[in-house]
Order: structure tokens, then C-alpha cells, then sequence
């Protein structure tokens, strides 16, 4: 059985709102649970007779009035409980519906897809995207370092002809090596350790002499920082 | 027991994501030119860069995405892209010093605010290349998980220049997924 994308969209949406359910009606159960009743406190025992009086036993003088017991409103405070609880849960929903509409809208229209999503909830991948404006082809391979073997694994690599761009992407998370080689030889060629978070996005450019590197995430300070050979991004 | 309990929540968020990246959607352009190459640009769903190529007549790029969604042929104004090519490497080498001589770059010597220049017009790269975009011959489509598109590009005449035509094919799963 294939499901779509959209059909995925669906069923988490559907789980949020039944998160968000549950949770409004654990919410409510506690607020409606009635409260113990309030115990009588034992007074102290006068020395003189030894006699306790309680709360609930006034003495004989007390007059009439004050031994009335007072309405319990607990009945009517539950109902206005259940009643806002019910309003929170109706709204609740709605705003989720509308919020599954208009994603659901937004994602079949193109203006946003998975990665954005992921991206946007901090699940998401990186990029590494590379300009050629050298005169020179060049030879990328991109290895990640951190995993779970231990061993470095391929991620990939690429030849990259002069004024062709190319790149890496749906990086996971993590530490990476990537390497750039000028075939034939000039200088420029060298090694970059970064580490990829969630929605991270490396611009790099190849020109004659070496390599520049940018993150939006972290910008340069100085001109050295932008040059992959001496740049904090390429030492992680 | 709470350590159960996450753990529990964790396989489970592993199985949906797992299931989401399921697929696989696939892209191939090839050109159909016996005469003229074409400089594409290809976006697939799962980046933001993409590639740019110069695809030679009867040649094709081809592209992957972890996850469907939107995906976007261009064929550029190959004039407007190198100058604009041309453009950026002649900023970065001036900023950044000699280059243009072979020497290596060492970003030494610059100001603040030269630094900071630099910086946004690596971070435009990508925008500049969307704005190229807009003036060639475009297709967007979208794909689902394991589909795969087969754009082939035409040149119809001086006048209409390239056109595009795309055919998708959704494929039916493997017996390993859901």
C-alpha cells in the first residue's frame, strides 16, 4: 500500500489533534474531579475538662443561625468548568483543523514542502552548495565523520566542469569532511571539517587561487573567515 | 516507567520519519539538440541550491530527492548567467586579493565593512541565480515519493528558443515499504 506524502500530512495532523484532545480532556477531568471534603480539625484539649470540641459540633449556646450549613456551590463551579472546558476543546480543534487546512494548502500549492516543515521544527537537514568560478574542474567528495560505527562514511562526491554549480543536500545533522580538489593541480585545493545542523546552508565558491565559504548561521568576522582554508566553519 | 515511556516515544517518532523518507523521486533532462548545448538549472524538492550545468546536445543531468515535492528545469540565458558569474568571481577575487594572478587567497587586510559585503553576496548567490531563473524557459512539477520525471529539452527556434516537456512516472513500490 502506497500513502502519499498528504497522507502522511494527514495522519500527524490527525495525532496532534488527538494529542491536543486528550490532553484538553485530562485537563478538564482534573479540574471536575471533586475535592475532599474538608475534615474537621480536632481542637484542643482544654485542660480543664478534657473535652474536644469540633468544627462540626458547635456548643449548645451557639445560636441557630450560624449552625446552618452554607449552600455547597462546588455543583455550579463544575458546570462553568465544564463549559469553558468545552470551549477550549471546540476551539482547540478548530484551530487545528485550520491550521492542517492551510498547511495541507500551502504544501499541495509548492510554497512550502517537507524539508521547509522540518526545517522549521528543527528536524530538518543541511546544504552545501558550490559555485565554480575557477578556470579549473574540480573534484568534490563529501564524508561524514561522526557516525554511529565510527568509521567515516561516503555521503558522496561530484566533478564540478568551470562554471557549473552543484551540491550536496538533505544532509543529516552531524560532522562532515568536504573535500575540494583543483584537478589540475593549482592551489586552492584543501579540506573543510563543518558541522551541519537543521536548515544549515554552506555557500561556497571555487575561484582561481581558493575557495570562499559563508553560513548565515555564523558570519564572518574577517576576511579570513570567509576563505575555506582558514575559516572557522572548516575547523568544527 | 518514564525512561519506557521515551524511548517508546522516540521509536515511534524514528518509524514516522523513517516511513516519510521512504521514497525516492528522481529527475533526468536530457537534450535533444543536435546542435546547440543548453546552461540548466535543476531544483529538486529536497534543496534550495540545486545544479546548474551546461548540458551538451544529446547529453542529460539528472537529479535526486530524498522526499517529493516541487521541482524546477530552467533552461538560463547563458550570456546572463557568465556574466553574472564572471560579476561575482571578479568581486571575490578583488575583495580577497590577486587571485586573478594564481595567488592563494588569504582574506588578509579587510575592512569591516568589506568583510560583511562579501558576506551578503555569498548570501545572495542563491537569489541572484532564482532572478536568472525567471527570464529563461522554466517547468515546475511536482513529485511524489519513488516517481521520477523524464524532461526532455527541445529547441523549437530562434524566436520560442527551448521548450521543455516533462512526463512523470509514479512507480510502484518496493515490496520492503509501506
Amino acid at each position: 500500500m502506497q500513502i502519499t506524502i498528504e497522507g502522511w500530512m494527514i495522519f500527524l495532523v490527525c495525532l496532534l489533534g488527538l494529542a491536543f484532545l486528550g490532553f484538553v480532556v485530562s485537563v478538564g477531568r482534573r479540574l471536575l474531579r471533586p475535592r475532599r471534603p474538608v475534615q474537621p480539625i480536632p481542637a484542643a484539649s482544654t485542660p480543664e475538662t478534657g473535652a474536644v470540641s469540633t468544627v462540626s459540633a458547635p456548643p449548645e449556646e451557639m445560636p441557630a443561625k450560624s449552625v446552618t450549613p452554607a449552600p455547597a456551590p462546588p455543583a455550579k463551579k463544575g458546570r462553568g468548568c465544564l463549559a469553558t472546558c468545552l470551549i477550549i476543546l471546540v476551539l482547540g480543534v478548530v484551530a487545528l483543523c485550520l491550521l492542517g487546512a492551510a498547511g495541507y494548502y500551502l504544501y499541495t500549492t509548492g510554497a512550502i514542502n517537507q524539508r521547509q516543515i522540518l526545517n522549521a521544527i528543527g528536524q530538518g537537514t543541511g546544504e552545501i552548495n558550490l559555485v565554480n568560478a575557477s578556470d579549473d574542474t574540480l573534484e568534490v567528495s563529501l564524508t561524514h565523520l561522526d557516525t554511529e560505527s565510527g568509521e567515516p562514511e561516503s555521503v558522496g562526491s561530484f566533478t564540478l566542469e568551470p562554471e557549473d554549480i552543484n551540491g550536496f543536500t538533505s544532509i543529516q545533522p552531524g560532522r562532515y569532511q568536504l573535500q575540494i580538489t583543483y584537478l589540475s593541480g593549482a592551489s586552492g585545493s584543501g579540506v573543510c571539517t563543518m558541522r551541519i545542523v537543521s536548515g544549515d546552508y554552506y555557500q561556497l565558491v571555487a575561484i582561481n587561487g581558493g575557495v570562499v565559504i559563508a553560513n548565515k548561521r555564523q558570519p564572518a568576522q574577517t576576511g579570513e573567515d570567509l576563505v575555506m582554508a582558514t575559516s572557522p566553519l572548516c575547523q568544527q | 516507567m518514564p525512561t519506557n515511556n521515551r524511548r517508546t516515544g522516540y521509536f515511534w517518532v524514528l518509524v514516522i520519519l523513517g516511513l516519510l523518507f521512504a521514497g525516492c523521486a528522481t529527475v533526468t533532462v536530457t537534450n535533444t539538440s543536435k546542435e546547440y548545448s543548453a546552461r540548466v538549472s535543476l531544483v529538486m524538492p529536497d534543496g534550495d541550491g540545486g545544479q546548474v550545468r551546461l548540458v551538451k546536445s544529446g547529453q542529460s543531468i539528472y537529479g535526486a530527492s530524498v522526499s517529493g515535492g516541487t521541482f524546477t528545469v530552467t533552461v538560463l540565458p547563458n550570456e546572463q548567467y557568465l556574466a553574472w558569474l564572471n560579476d561575482t568571481s571578479l568581486k571575490i577575487a578583488t575583495a580577497l586579493g590577486g587571485s586573478a594572478l594564481g595567488e592563494v587567497l588569504t582574506g588578509q587586510g579587510l575592512s569591516p565593512g568589506q568583510v560583511a559585503a562579501l558576506q551578503l553576496a555569498l548570501e545572495l548567490i542563491r537569489s541572484e541565480i532564482k532572478d536568472i531563473e525567471t527570464t529563461g524557459t522554466s517547468y515546475t512539477g511536482t513529485l511524489t515519493e519513488n516517481s521520477e520525471a523524464d524532461c526532455t529539452l527541445v529547441w523549437e527556434d530562434p524566436l520560442t528558443a527551448w521548450d521543455i516537456y516533462c512526463s512523470i512516472t509514479v512507480n510502484p513500490p518496493s515490496e520492503f515499504e509501506f
